[in-house]
């Protein structure tokens, strides 16, 4: 198990590596020059090609990603465009608040579609499971802007409870959690409800029921352990996005997440902030994935079966 | 009557039922079981013929919403368990009265270790620390043949034969009085067959349990049972002591099922299969259900249903045709 996860670890490596190239292609190819930004438009050709130099810009783009690729190992991932802070810094300073988001968002998201899910699936055909459909459609349906915006007319500028921006306090986690969290409790109702329909028909629930098990017992102990392979799946790959920042959200309530601080340093042709944000994305995106794969060992023993043999 | 022959398990008139969206499927048709104490009864016939339909309905199993149990009482030890609630359902099921499933590869959790599963009877029945109940249900793995070490195991570490020795060890975990054994070696290699026959039939006798062995095997059923009942299309055509059955066949469906098994002395005798196929559970013959495939029938047998009546102390019969003068089957004359 544990040599499986160090192999695991490794891959993450070229995958880092493939993305950040692709990045720093990408951020070299779009229209606007660094140089220029950091100067303005009253700089003389002297001073521009002064600074280029300095900047490095003025070397085939093979050696600047080099040259890039061996700072970042050394945790040197430059400094941003405007107030020459360390880009590393930068985002790491905002990590903690999109964690904290990330986390929220999927409490809510578990403390909803999990019984809803379940009841579902376990009565199915009937107005809960009706109802749960309909919740699912129209939560899957809502663009996060819009559902945003709508909680904040309501809770903040009307009703006056909750804040509509920044970070004060737990007040604060509230509207956002919920905007990201109803898309989430959406599509992870409809999981919960599909595993467990998928595993109430099996036999073993029946040997379960033999042996003079409660209803209760059968379900949560019996049914919902082999459900878990959908759902930790659901709520794994929709954790690795949200750390790749909830956009949309954090942009709505000026949340200070990795999501608004990418959308503001792609809209100030912040290069190396981009670049950065990206990459520490595809990292913490590849240890999620990997955690997944971790629990699921645990989740189903024929999984870490598997992984031991195929060592 | 002595204590030996005390009724364990009494059914009568069960009647069973699966409906769905205006088509009503008749799996059991009224049928009535004794089981004696220690005894085996045998409930033989084709898939699809109700047997695990009146089995399930025993442990109250039969699922909802689609299944109902229509009509009769399943008496346990004196009591009607279609009176019981849930909780007194739960109380007797793997207590007083213990099923062996068929599937052995899909009846196990795959994701709880085997004692685990062996102990969770024990945990709910005898009241007793997990702990406890656990170091039994290792116990009971080496008495099905399988070393205690492995309970800490997962189903997918086992092989067909060995999981349906743990599907055992859980039937027995609370020693039930009673044991519902659905087709229990259906799907094991035959070599394996005999061996988890042989430690049913040991372990039966050990703890003294009441069977009632449900199989399409004939060779199976003149293995283990003291009584037979043959059913056909949720009825039961005929039932008798093993020697009734075997050697005083009366209904025409049991002969059919005694010409289809190919005979190992006689290689030139050809099989003569049963001609057609199980009706239509949805849309069950008028008269006797097994007419249209029955190659002694009339006209008669086409409009009166036949009653179940005693041709002697132990053996009953389902058959019209009995009542034409000097009628006898094929076999019989043979």
């Amino acid at each position: 198990m544990i040599r499986y996860i160090i192999r695991r670890m490794l891959w993450v490596i070229p995958t880092v590596l493939v993305v950040s190239f692709l990045v720093y292609v990408a951020m070299d190819l779009t229209p606007g020059d660094p140089a220029n930004a950091v100067l303005g438009d009253v700089a003389t050709d002297e001073q521009y090609n002064q600074v280029r130099e300095e900047m490095g810009l003025n070397d085939p783009i093979v050696v600047r990603y080099f040259r890039y690729v061996v700072n970042a190992v050394q945790g040197d991932l430059g400094t941003t465009l405007y107030g020459k802070r360390s880009v590393w810094d930068e985002v790491m300073s905002r990590l903690p608040y999109t964690i904290y988001l990330t986390l929220a968002s999927i409490v809510v998201a578990v403390i909803f579609s999990l019984p809803l899910g379940i009841l579902a699936g376990i009565r199915q055909n009937t107005w809960i499971d009706t109802l749960a459909s309909v919740f699912s459609f129209v939560g899957m349906a809502i663009p996060n802007f819009w559902l945003g915006i709508l909680l904040i007319m309501a809770f903040s500028v009307h009703l006056g409870w909750l804040p509509s921006m920044g970070v004060h306090g737990f007040k604060s986690i509230i509207l956002p959690a919920i905007t990201v969290g109803t898309g989430l409790t959406a599509s992870l109702t409809r999981t919960v409800r599909a595993a467990m329909l998928d595993v109430i028909r099996q036999d073993y629930l029946r040997t379960a029921r033999a042996k003079g098990l409660s209803n209760r017992v059968v379900i949560l102990k019996h049914a919902l352990k082999n459900a878990m392979i959908p759902i930790v799946t659901i709520i794994g790959t929709n954790m690795a996005g949200l750390l790749a920042g909830a956009m949309v959200t954090e942009t709505v309530f000026s949340w200070p997440g990795i999501g608004y601080l990418t959308i503001k340093s792609v809209l100030g042709g912040d290069y190396n902030l981009v670049t950065g944000c990206i990459i520490i994305t595809a990292v913490l995106m590849s240890l999620i994935l990997l955690l997944i794969d971790v629990i699921y060992g645990f989740v189903d023993p024929r999984i870490k079966a598997q992984y031991v043999e195929g060592r | 009557m002595n204590s030996n022959d005390k009724k364990v398990l009494e059914v009568k008139n069960l009647t069973v039922t699966y409906e769905s969206e205006g088509s009503v499927v008749e799996a059991v048709n009224g049928i009535n079981l004794d089981l004696t104490a220690r005894k085996t009864v045998g409930l033989v016939g084709e898939t699809g013929a109700g047997k695990t339909t009146t089995a399930l309905s025993l442990l109250g199993l039969v699922q909802k919403p689609q299944g109902h149990v229509k009509n009769g009482k399943i008496i346990i030890n004196g009591k009607n368990i279609l009176e019981m609630t849930e909780k007194e359902l739960e109380n007797i099921r793997g207590k007083e009265i213990a099923m062996i499933f068929q599937d052995p590869m899909t009846a196990l959790n795959p994701v709880m270790t085997v004692g685990d599963q062996i102990a969770e009877s024990i945990v709910k029945h005898e009241k007793v620390k997990y702990e406890e109940a656990f170091a039994k249900a290792s116990e009971l793995l080496e008495t099905v043949g399988i070393d205690k070490a492995r309970a800490k195991e997962y189903p997918h570490q086992f092989s067909g034969g060995m999981r349906q020795r743990v599907v055992i060890a859980i039937a027995l975990a609370c020693r039930p009085g009673i044991l519902i054994a659905d087709e229990p070696t259906t799907a094991l290699d035959v070599t394996i067959q005999a061996q988890v026959l042989d430690m049913m039939k040991k372990l039966k006798d050990e703890y003294e349990t009441s069977m009632i062995m449900i199989t399409h095997d004939l060779g199976v059923v003149a293995e283990i049972c003291d009584e037979v009942a043959v059913m056909y299309a949720g009825h039961i055509l005929e039932y008798g002591v093993l020697e009734d059955i075997f050697n005083r066949t009366k209904h025409p469906y049991t002969e059919g099922l005694f010409n289809s098994i190919p005979d190992i002395n006689d290689d030139k005798i050809r099989l003569v299969p049963i001609d057609g196929g199980m009706p239509d559970p949805s849309n069950l013959p008028k008269g006797c259900v097994f007419h249209p495939r029955c190659p002694y029938a009339d006209e008669k047998c086409k409009t009166e249903k036949p009653e179940l009546k005693n041709i002697s102390e132990t053996h009953q019969v389902a058959c019209i045709a009995y009542d034409r003068p000097g009628f006898s089957l094929g076999r019989s004359n043979s």
